[in-house]
């Protein structure tokens, strides 16, 4: 069993008689990059403030394995906007007793050449990656970054993508994200809660595997498959749904058996010319969408 | 808690609003100096002390009772509303100390607005007057007495994450403690009237400012402060709840 960094188990979180968190339990393995995905409200910023214990749960346990400091950076970054870059670090390395090399972390998060200006006149991007610094600074093995792309221009999330994956060499990220996209490409593991409920947690294909039963395949032909082939298709086969657009046919599976195979056979046997026929995976945009749309039914 | 403080010391220095506050300082308490010392001149059979510098540190003291809420009223707010105090609160530095460093800033402060005017004192130095023990124990307890005026104020921003209200709230206070002065004058009872005396802080800068330290009177100033810190950290804890 892998070893983990973080685990959360049935946290509770009430704001006067608002439920906020219910029962909410996960865990984070060391040295992954975990996504924590969710519309807004979902919850993702209260988890991670009682995971770094800004806030109090009301009920549950939070175990973090690790003695240093958890390096976190909120939605807005806690920055003293009238100081220097270089002070404003060295200030929050003081007040956390750490050693670790500013020199170094001004350069991993490309803040050289900006170190003796005021955090006020530097651009959203730039302070980000301050934000990014201070949390670094305090020497922490996990580092918990919430929304850390969001207000970016598309070049600074891609810089800020770049940034969190070299962090991944010595560190721990839970990092909360609705991007879906962001989350699939950065992320080892995943967790996905909505209205204060986990819904999925766990390695990501392991969470694509559970959510997507069967396959879908995509298939291009040479001309429109005729209503009653499509009729036979549904009587041969186990699908769920069949989705026929122009010379396109889309086939959803039920089951995990792969029928591709099969299904060639039963077109080419009937005269069509198979153009393409590949397996769709399911990004966790579907799986998101499916997943809550679950849940609200 | 030194960085705290010298973080705080340094980002109030290269402010405004602080020099703002000290040439309005200066202006008043030069103004009426000049005034003082011509009505003083009305006078026969008095002190420089009580003709002058009585009045004068009363002065003094009564407009600390605006600039402190003023000098104050963002210090927590600021951070709440950036969301460097949860920076704070997570770090090695304890609640205490993080109040203490703000507090230590703010008396750092008010004592380099106070040493603008001693250059009255000074004035009447040259012609003659040498009572410096009167002068020393009137400035003591002025920062006595600023001392609880800027815990009142950091308490009070440490309640809301408005700045006016934080403002109107510390004034609200030291206007509240103000007005127990007035019960303590007008109280039947003598006993109600010697604990009321107690209770409020202008009693105990009246002593001071005569040159009569009373051992109480550090007593009554290190709970004061002691007690509003221990507001503050409560408040602050809140935030986690």
């Amino acid at each position: 069993m892998e070893e983990s960094a973080i685990q959360v188990s049935h946290i509770q979180k009430k704001f006067g008689g608002v439920t906020a968190l219910e029962e909410i339990s996960f865990k984070v393995s060391k040295g992954s990059i975990h996504g924590f995905l969710g519309p807004n409200g979902a919850g993702k910023s209260t988890t991670m403030k009682i995971i770094t214990g800004i806030l109090k749960a009301c009920d549950g346990s939070v175990i973090i394995e690790s003695k240093k400091p958890i390096g976190f950076l909120p939605e807005h970054p806690p920055l003293y906007k009238n100081m220097i870059v270089r002070d404003f670090l060295e200030f929050v390395r003081d007040i956390y007793k750490s050693n670790s090399d500013i020199e170094s972390i001004l350069s991993k998060c490309g803040l050289k050449h900006v170190e003796k200006r005021m955090i006020r006149n530097l651009s959203k991007g730039y302070q980000q990656r301050v934000g990014i610094a201070q949390a670094l600074v305090v020497d922490p093995e996990i580092i918990i970054l919430d929304e850390p792309t969001v207000g970016l221009d598309p070049h600074a999330i891609k810089e800020m993508r770049e940034l969190i994956l070299s962090l991944k060499e010595n560190h721990t990220i839970l990092f909360s994200t609705h991007q879906l996209y962001e989350a699939s490409n950065l992320c080892d593991e995943v967790t996905i809660i909505n209205k204060g409920r986990i819904l999925k947690s766990g390695k990501i294909e392991d969470v694509k595997k559970d959510l997507v039963s069967g396959q879908i395949i995509l298939i291009d032909l040479d001309s429109p498959v005729k209503e009653d082939d499509i009729q036979l298709l549904k009587s041969e086969f186990e699908l769920s749904e069949i989705n026929c657009e122009g010379n396109s046919l889309k086939i959803t599976t039920i089951g995990e058996k792969d029928i591709r195979g099969e299904i060639n056979k039963f077109l080419l046997d009937r005269n069509y010319i198979v153009t393409s026929l590949k397996l769709e995976e399911m990004d966790l945009e579907q799986i998101f969408d499916k997943v809550t749309s679950k849940l609200d039914v | 808690m030194f960085s705290i403080f010298k973080r705080e010391l340094k980002e109030a220095l290269s402010s405004p609003l602080f020099y703002i506050l000290c040439a309005i300082f200066s202006a008043i308490v030069g103004w009426l100096f000049y005034n003082y010392i011509l009505g003083s001149k009305e006078h026969t059979g008095t002190t420089l002390t009580n003709n002058v510098l009585i009045p004068l540190f009363g002065v003094m003291n009564s407009l600390f009772m605006f600039f402190s809420p003023i000098l104050t009223m963002n210090s927590f707010v600021e951070e709440k509303n950036s969301g460097t105090l949860d920076l704070l609160l997570r770090s090695k530095v304890s609640i205490w100390e993080i109040i203490l460093g703000k507090f230590l800033s703010h008396v750092t402060l008010i004592s380099l607005m106070l040493s603008l005017s001693i250059i009255c004192p000074l004035i009447l130095m040259f012609s003659g007057y040498s009572d410096w023990g009167i002068v020393g124990s009137a400035y003591l307890g002025l920062i006595l007495n600023i001392s609880c005026y800027i815990i009142v104020g950091l308490f009070a921003s440490s309640l809301t994450e408005n700045q006016i209200v934080s403002g109107f709230v510390s004034f609200s206070i030291i206007l509240g403690i103000l007005l127990v002065n007035l019960t303590a004058n007008t109280a039947n009872s003598f006993i109600v009237g010697q604990i009321f005396n107690y209770l409020n802080n202008i009693s105990h800068f009246s002593y001071f400012v005569k040159g009569d330290i009373r051992s109480y009177s550090f007593i009554y100033y290190s709970s004061f402060v002691g007690l509003f810190m221990l507001f503050t950290s409560k408040s602050l804890e809140s935030r986690r709840w």
